[in-house]
């Protein structure tokens, strides 16, 4: 393969800001992304839902750019946004035609220096995350299953257990004073790595950059939670029955690595020789031999995360839906031994073959667009303080060998580090059940 | 430190033209069209073919005959298994996917540059020694009928489905995925008829975008590879036309659902019709962004629901212009009159001047984000081939977004927006749902099962 690199640029401003450049002038497109050290896993009890809250609080005006404003003018300027909120951090970017970079930076910067924060606006918001957790949980199929009771069968440690989108008694709770609070205490330029990709001059950037996020004062380091989850003793089994969904399925997980150990970099192997397109083993033996699951997918920190942005603790988990035909259990089952396969007799030489290049060609082609680009140095940056990972980390996976990817299944699949959730298409009757939520 | 005044947004140098991306047109012997666009930026290729036909090929009462005989397509050759040709694409890192949308059979696929060939190889197998076998057809059939299954969990497949039957009528279009009697009803011949009488040459193009050979290698190669491929397909008659469409009231009652998933719906335009671009620029000022009307009154002022938009759905023989938003139960009615509010401000009121120039700019800006991909580019120059919009589409959309006048607007506001021709699709809890519906009109109840 001809040599493909992403180019890097580090620097960082005395108010602790981060911030990292990837320069590629051949489309004229610029990608500002943005992302704070805060996630759902630092919420207290009582205020689930609360960093996702306030992402919504993020786009409802700021010093400078009224209520509406913010998507106003990148959208006038032929731009795209949006933000979310994940386990760990919370990211927002602009996607803008490149001469508009000074826009996305200094709306950026005028939200990072102080937002306006009014009860109008709160409730609103509140009354719009209500409709988001209504339309994309409660009202679909699985999603609770997956999102509010998987967390809690498979995590002991409420920071990691509880809600991300929160429950409406805890929204409702949400105050002014708490947005402020917030904001003040995570929204600060030194828990924050700024990205600037696609096409635009290295000197202006970094001046532009110097300019607006400058004298945005640094805030004390939040102190945070423990997330650190006890040992698991004994393999745990939770049943629910969900009333949406028509088709079983079945969710397994595995206490994951430390990001970036070598066990990380092995589990990234072996899950592409587990699960990767129509050659991996799940798919050969279980949808076509066996003919018991219909579709699958796995992931370390799934659903929350995946590899890239991974951060312990969090299981490697696979959510299998499967034939009717099948039970749980042996669903369970066929997945255990497909998993002690390879801890017993390990894997071919061709399989490695096809997840070192299945490997090399994903990476080209997500490495295409400055906004892919951005967000992937810019996770590097946060988790690892070193963006420059973005071109290392393949050459270190490409290296990872047969007789590791053996070991570590014999190591990581154990039994007694199960945790099992089975999702049965239930009775319309358990609605009400699930409604208390 | 300059003094730059940091109260107002900073104001932008102009953009340099963009430059569009020649690319280059050839036909095989055969007459299977060749589009080439080489870019090196990336040590990749993408590729996209496109044949006419698609979905709307399917004889009403055996729906899920296109999708199958594409979807199958890498299931099995004279010489390869599916685990043969899965093992292939994996060793040589490449995708490959086939589908069927409503007007297109479709092949997409990608692979890093020093693969190509071996790539094409694949790709020729597949595409021109399938052999649908049958132990993979049943499995096919199996695990799709479980799929259709999942989709019917979801309330948006209720209110979709509704939606294209009422609008499409017996037009093909009517159906967005197949019926699952028909799947297990069908049978390997008529999926080896189907490719035989639809899949060939003649009305396809393929489209190839990266870090190419040189064209006279690349043909050579092509030529070897599908210069064979030959059937003969007779010219798509078109199906039947889009019938006039009486708006109605309809609900349907989902147990179990805990908020109101809406539709507002009409028959609109095909694709080549003029109205497209004065459409486009309404649809975008009602609901195609976060600083749309839409967005900005339903969910930013009033909180009432999370997603709302609107859309235009343009195909080669019909289209539908849509509405969708998901609100609370009880305040469906409240929704359904904020959405007419606003699609009679668009024929009611001039559009100001400063709201049309940010609607072209968005437009224009984010037309030109989708240039950077290699895969984003193989799209747009297939819908150019496969859609006929003129190979100057690329150069030309900028300046005919900003040719559409207020006075346009208006009159094709006039035409497309008044809530009394759209049809009102509410899927939820009948009791609370009918009473506010009834508002609108006579309310005709089904059930989702």
């Amino acid at each position: 393969m001809k040599d493909f690199q992403i180019p890097v640029e580090r620097f960082v401003l005395p108010n602790g800001l981060r911030v990292v450049l990837s320069r590629d002038n051949s489309v004229p497109v610029v990608a500002v992304y943005l992302l704070f050290d805060v996630g759902s896993r630092v919420e207290v009890e009582g205020k689930t839902g609360f960093a996702h809250l306030f992402e919504h609080m993020m786009f409802q005006g700021s010093d400078n750019a009224p209520k509406g404003m913010h998507f106003q003018w990148i959208e006038s300027n032929g731009g795209t946004m949006n933000g979310s909120t994940h386990w760990d951090y919370t990211d927002y970017y602009e996607v803008l035609p490149s001469n508009q970079l000074a826009l996305g930076l200094w709306l950026e910067a005028d939200r990072m220096r102080g937002l306006a924060v009014t009860q109008e606006n709160l409730d609103n918001q509140r009354d719009a995350v209500k409709q988001e957790r209504l339309m994309s949980f409660d009202n679909q199929p699985y999603a609770t299953a997956l999102l509010e009771r998987w967390p809690e069968v498979a995590y002991r440690n409420w920071q990691n257990s509880h809600s991300l989108i929160g429950s409406f008694e805890d929204l409702d709770a949400a105050s002014v004073e708490d947005v402020h609070h917030f904001f003040r205490t995570y929204y600060a330029p030194n828990n924050a790595v700024l990205t600037i990709s696609g096409d635009f001059d290295s000197a202006e950037a970094r001046r532009m950059v110097e300019e607006y996020f400058g004298d945005i004062p640094p805030q004390p380091q939040p102190t945070r939670r423990s997330l650190e989850e006890p040992a698991w003793e004994e393999p745990i089994w939770t049943r629910v029955e969900d009333p949406l969904a028509q088709v079983p399925a079945v969710i397994v997980g595995y206490p994951g690595p430390k990001r970036r150990s070598d066990d990380y970099f092995t589990l990234v192997l072996l899950d592409m020789v587990l699960t990767a397109g129509e050659s991996s083993r799940l798919f050969q033996a279980l949808v076509k031999d066996q003919q018991s699951l219909i579709q699958f997918e796995a992931a370390l920190g799934w659903p929350f995360a995946s590899s890239i942005d991974y951060r312990e603790p969090g299981r490697y988990s696979f959510f299998l839906l499967h034939n009717p035909a099948f039970t749980a259990e042996q669903i369970r089952q066929q997945l255990e031994t497909e998993l002690q396969r390879v801890a017993t007799e390990g894997v071919g030489e061709d399989e490695m073959l096809r997840a070192r290049a299945m490997l090399r060609s994903s990476r080209v082609s997500q490495m295409q667009s400055c906004l892919s680009r951005g967000m992937t140095i810019g996770r590097y940056e946060l988790f690892d303080g070193d963006p420059n990972l973005v071109n290392e980390d393949l050459q270190r996976l490409l290296r990872v060998e047969a007789s590791e990817i053996q070991d570590l299944a014999g190591r990581l699949f154990r039994r007694d580090q199960q945790a099992v959730l089975e999702v049965a298409p239930g009775a319309a009757a358990a609605a009400a059940a699930m409604e208390e939520v | 430190m300059s003094t730059v005044n940091r109260s107002l947004p900073p104001i932008a140098p102009t953009l340099p033209k963009v430059r569009i991306p020649g690319f280059e047109q050839h036909a095989l012997g055969n007459g299977l069209g060749v589009v080439l666009l080489r870019d090196t930026r990336f040590p990749s290729v993408s590729l996209r073919l496109g044949i006419a036909g698609g979905n709307r090929i399917d004889p009403t009462d055996a729906t899920g005959v296109a999708e199958t005989m594409c979807s199958m397509l890498n299931d099995g050759t004279q010489t390869r298994t599916s685990r043969d040709i899965s093992d292939a694409m994996g060793l040589i890192g490449a995708s490959l996917h086939f589908s069927a949308s409503d007007d297109f059979f479709i092949g997409t696929g990608g692979v890093l540059e020093d693969n190509l060939e071996p790539f094409l190889e694949l790709f020729s197998d597949c595409l021109l020694q399938s052999i649908y076998p049958e132990h993979e057809l049943d499995l096919y059939k199996q695990n799709r009928i479980q799929e259709l299954l999942l989709e019917r969990g979801e309330p948006g497949y209720w209110a979709d489905s509704t939606l294209y039957r009422k609008i499409f009528g017996s037009h093909p279009y009517a159906v967005t995925s197949p019926e699952p009697e028909h799947l297990e009803a069908l049978e390997r011949d008529s999926l080896v008829t189907m490719w035989q009488k639809h899949l060939g040459p003649k009305d396809a193009v393929l489209v190839m975008v990266g870090d190419l050979p040189p064209t006279g290698h690349l043909l050579t190669l092509l030529e070897g590879y599908l210069g064979q491929w030959n059937n003969e397909t007779a010219a798509l008659v078109s199906g039947a036309s889009q019938e006039i469409v009486q708006p109605e009231v309809l609900l349907v009652h989902r147990p179990g659902s805990v908020q109101a998933e809406l539709r507002l719906g009409r028959p609109a335009i095909a694709r080549n019709h003029p109205d497209y671009f004065p459409l486009t620029v309404l649809n975008t000022v009602l609901g195609g962004g976060a600083s749309s009307r839409l967005f900005m009154e339903i969910r930013e002022k009033q909180g009432l629901a999370y997603h709302v938009s609107s859309g235009v759905m343009a195909l080669m023989e019909g289209g539908l212009m849509a509405l969708t938003t998901q609100v609370s139960m009880d305040r469906a009615g409240e929704a359904i009159r904020g959405l007419h509010h606003e699609m009679r401000r668009l024929y009611h009121e001039p559009i100001p001047d400063a709201e049309l120039q940010s609607i072209r700019n968005y437009l224009s800006g984010t037309f030109v984000l989708r240039l950077e991909s290699h895969g984003s580019l193989a799209n747009q120059l297939s819908a150019i081939k496969m859609l006929d919009l003129g190979d100057d589409y690329l150069e030309r959309y900028v300046e005919r977004v900003a040719a559409v006048s207020g006075e346009d607007l208006r009159a094709t506001a006039d035409r497309y927006f008044h809530p009394e021709d759209y049809t009102i699709i509410a899927v939820g809890d009948e009791q609370v749902l009918r009473p506010q519906l009834e508002a609108f009109g006579n309310v005709t109840v089904t059930t989702a099962e």
